[in-house]
């Protein structure tokens, strides 16, 4: 009996404790592996917790800035909740854009709306300089230039990010494929996109590739408030109608409007009820009015989307950059719904004379929170990943090439081009779920190649060369990005690039 | 017996005078809002959209104080409306009753218009609230309340010349002069509206009023302007009551 007394008080007393003294959450921020970086590339962030006492909800926030300081910068702030269990140790991941340098990232954590923990993540320029090598594996493989280069080994799977952007942080990665074999499957998914889409990840048996494709280059350090353009670009917005009343409605609305009164003086005034009706007529009027203001200014807001998409033919993966402009004629806050695909979305470009902008990305709901002032475009960036399944098939002959095109994709490709080096020469439209086939005659390729043009507007660049490629224009939407409760149309201007060989 | 004025308010409705003056407005008005209605196609270079409101606030304010001086001073009168002095001469009312009746038939006649612009002002008024506009109709009878004793006042000088000439002084002095120099001085009405409208953000113009400061003092200014008038117009009409019974 007493015995039992005793387990009774000695449970009740460490519950108290365990109410009273909460234990410690212990949180490390971190920036990539050892926090080695490059200026000009995604990259991740770490967050790991260790919960010593009771199972906690926390909210991560995780805040990106870059633009001038002075004339206006812009924000972006990830928010995230999680849910560590008791006794146990989590790492959460967030994927950054291009970092600013003059902005350290700023991340913090916080409980019940506390904050608990804040810190700034500062870098410093000495460790940009040298290209980064990322070897994962236990050897280091002798290659001459690896002695100017900066090398960080990992053979911990721990340690390596999820996200495959995140390895773009490096100049070369080489891999170990025993060390591969025995890694998850999510960090070897990772490793392979990050493949496909940078070619600069090699397994080490593929490194006497490694001369032909892979050149390091020094670097300049530039001021990198801009991610995919150089220059922010509104001209899909340019043309777009606006989905509010025009001016001919107007002018039916008021000439109706006022004949009324008009009439209403010269026929019911004199009447019975005249009071009753004047009221009817104004207030009839009044929210016929109203909803004509409210229609002009929820709707009045342009939309439009700018993207580049490069297909991997071996796979049909395709990573999408997108560029997103947004106008609204008056202030307002919008909420953005975007699909799951999309993995990053952030503010691109400071608005000049203003004081911030913020971006808020809820990555949990898939949503995000954006104030705009009136008149005023704003950037917003991401990167999204497709399936797009296009089977291509080349036959090439002395005088000519003949592709054969199957499109098993829901999307139309129209202004197909078919580009090698500097030249190029008009293919055509590709529907969807079609076969096609076409014969281009070498004879027929032509310089300059409007895709280089193109691309020189782009700061990030898939790895294209002077390969054999096919390119061409979509104007559907990819990426189903929905602005909640307004009315909007969209303009799209996308470009496929389709490597046909490498 | 029926209350005079009403009959009087409703003469004003149905009078063609008064219709034309103010279907010349209403068509001014839609004319301007068809013109500088934003278009409906977005270009980068050009596309704003104009703040109707502001525009619209200046024109009520414009319209408005001039009906006020034109109708209270009786320079405007319908066939079936009484005259003032006439009211003075011949009715049995008293000249307190008169000159109540005349403020509150012609008052009710500007609730009118502005009651019938309701929803036009709704319509156009994209950058602000329902209260704004609530405001902007009270700002425009304290506004017109001066021009509005004002007028009484001038409607009991019986040589038609004289009336018209001294309406047209103080609607000049009083709305058309502070278009000029708006920020000299705070008591012109012209401010009021101008801060409404937020003139200095979008016109970049120096507006002279504070409404927490200058709010209570335009309002005692004006209703001693009015008081004052009203005082003067109610000595007037007894000359000219006595004049008769003499």
């Amino acid at each position: 009996m007493r015995e039992k007394v005793f387990i009774k008080l000695i449970i009740l007393t460490i519950f108290i404790i365990n109410i009273l003294y909460a234990q410690d959450i212990k949180i490390d921020f971190s920036l990539g592996i050892n926090s080695e970086w490059r200026i000009d590339r995604f990259l991740p962030l770490f967050v790991e917790i260790y919960n010593e006492g009771n199972k906690v909800k926390l909210i991560l926030e995780v805040i990106y800035t870059q633009g001038l300081r002075y004339a206006g910068y812009c924000e972006s702030t990830y928010k995230k909740e999680v849910e560590v269990p008791p006794l146990s140790q989590k790492r959460f991941e967030f994927l950054l854009p291009p970092i600013d340098f003059r902005y350290p990232v700023r991340a913090r954590v916080l409980k019940d709306n506390k904050t608990i923990k804040e810190e700034k993540i500062d870098f410093s320029l000495e460790r940009i300089t040298l290209p980064l090598v990322l070897i994962i594996g236990r050897e280091i493989p002798k290659i001459d230039f690896f002695k100017k280069a900066r090398i960080v080994r990992v053979y911990d799977e721990k340690l390596l990010p999820i996200n495959y952007k995140a390895y773009d942080n490096y100049d070369l990665i080489i891999i170990d494929r025993n060390l591969f074999n025995s890694f998850s499957n999510s960090i070897k998914n990772s490793l392979i996109m990050a493949k496909i889409f940078t070619k600069r990840v090699l397994f080490n048996d593929e490194i006497n590739k490694l001369s032909k494709s892979i050149k390091p280059t020094p670097y300049t350090i530039s001021i990198p408030h801009n991610t995919f353009l150089y220059t922010p670009d509104p001209s899909t917005l340019q043309g777009q109608m606006f989905l509010y009343p025009d001016r001919w409605q107007i002018l039916i609305f008021l000439s109706l409007y006022f004949i009324l009164i008009f009439l209403w003086i010269r026929f019911l005034f004199q009447k019975r009820y005249s009071f009753i009706s004047f009221l009817f007529i104004i207030i009839f009027s009044s929210l016929i009015g109203f909803g004509i203001n409210q229609s002009f200014t929820k709707d009045a807001i342009a939309y439009g989307e700018k993207y580049l998409i490069f297909l991997d033919k071996n796979t049909y993966v395709a990573e999408n950059l997108i560029h997103i402009s947004l106008f609204s004629p008056f202030k307002r806050d919008i909420t953005i719904e975007y699909p799951p695909n999309i993995f990053l979305l952030y503010n691109a470009y400071y608005q000049p004379q203003k004081n911030k902008t913020t971006l808020l990305v809820d990555i949990n709901n898939q949503r995000a929170n954006l104030s705009l002032e009136r008149n005023r475009i704003y950037f917003l960036e991401g990167i999204s990943y497709h399936f797009i399944p296009i089977d291509i098939k080349i036959k090439e002959l002395n005088d000519r090439y003949i592709l054969e095109i199957s499109n098993n994709s829901p999307i139309n490709i129209k202004d197909c081009v078919f580009k090698h080096g500097n030249k190029e020469n008009y293919v055509g439209y590709i529907p969807k779920n079609a076969y096609k086939e076409f014969i281009i005659w070498k004879s027929g390729l032509k310089e300059p190649s409007l895709l280089n043009e193109f691309i020189k507007k782009y700061r990030i660049i898939p790895p294209i060369g002077d390969k054999l490629i096919i390119w061409g224009r979509i104007d559907e939407p990819l990426n189903h990005v929905k602005i909640l409760n307004i009315k909007t149309q969209k303009s799209i201007d996308g470009i496929i690039i389709i490597p046909i060989e490498g | 017996m029926r209350i005079w004025w009403f009959i009087d308010l409703k003469a004003k409705i149905s009078d063609k005078k008064y219709l034309r003056i103010i279907y010349t407005y209403f068509f001014i008005i839609t004319l301007i809002t068809v013109i500088i209605w934003p278009s409906k196609s977005f270009d980068l270079n050009k596309y704003s959209i104009t703040d109707l409101f502001l525009i619209f606030s200046i024109a009520h304010f414009i319209f408005i104080t001039y009906l006020s001086s034109l109708t209270f001073s009786g320079n405007l009168i319908a066939e079936r409306e009484f005259k003032i002095i006439n009211l003075a001469r011949f009715s049995p009312f008293k000249i307190r009753e008169i000159i109540r009746g005349r403020f509150l038939s012609n008052l009710l006649y500007l609730i009118f218009i502005l009651l019938i612009l309701l929803p036009f002002n709704l319509m156009i008024g994209f950058s602000v609230d329902f209260s704004k506009i609530i405001i902007l109709y009270f700002l425009l009878l304290l506004d017109s309340l001066p021009i509005m004793g004002l007028g009484i006042l001038w409607s009991t000088f019986s040589n038609p010349s004289i009336n018209w000439l001294l309406h047209w002084t103080t609607y000049i002095l009083f709305i058309i002069f502070p278009f000029l120099f708006p920020s000299t001085f705070f008591l012109f009405p012209l401010n009021n509206i101008l801060w409404l409208v937020k003139a200095e953000n979008i016109l970049y113009l120096k507006v002279n009023f504070y409404p927490s400061r200058d709010l209570p003092i335009i309002i005692i200014f004006y209703l001693i302007i009015f008081l004052i008038s009203i005082l003067i117009a109610e000595k007037r009409l007894k000359y000219y009551q006595g004049v008769d019974k003499r």
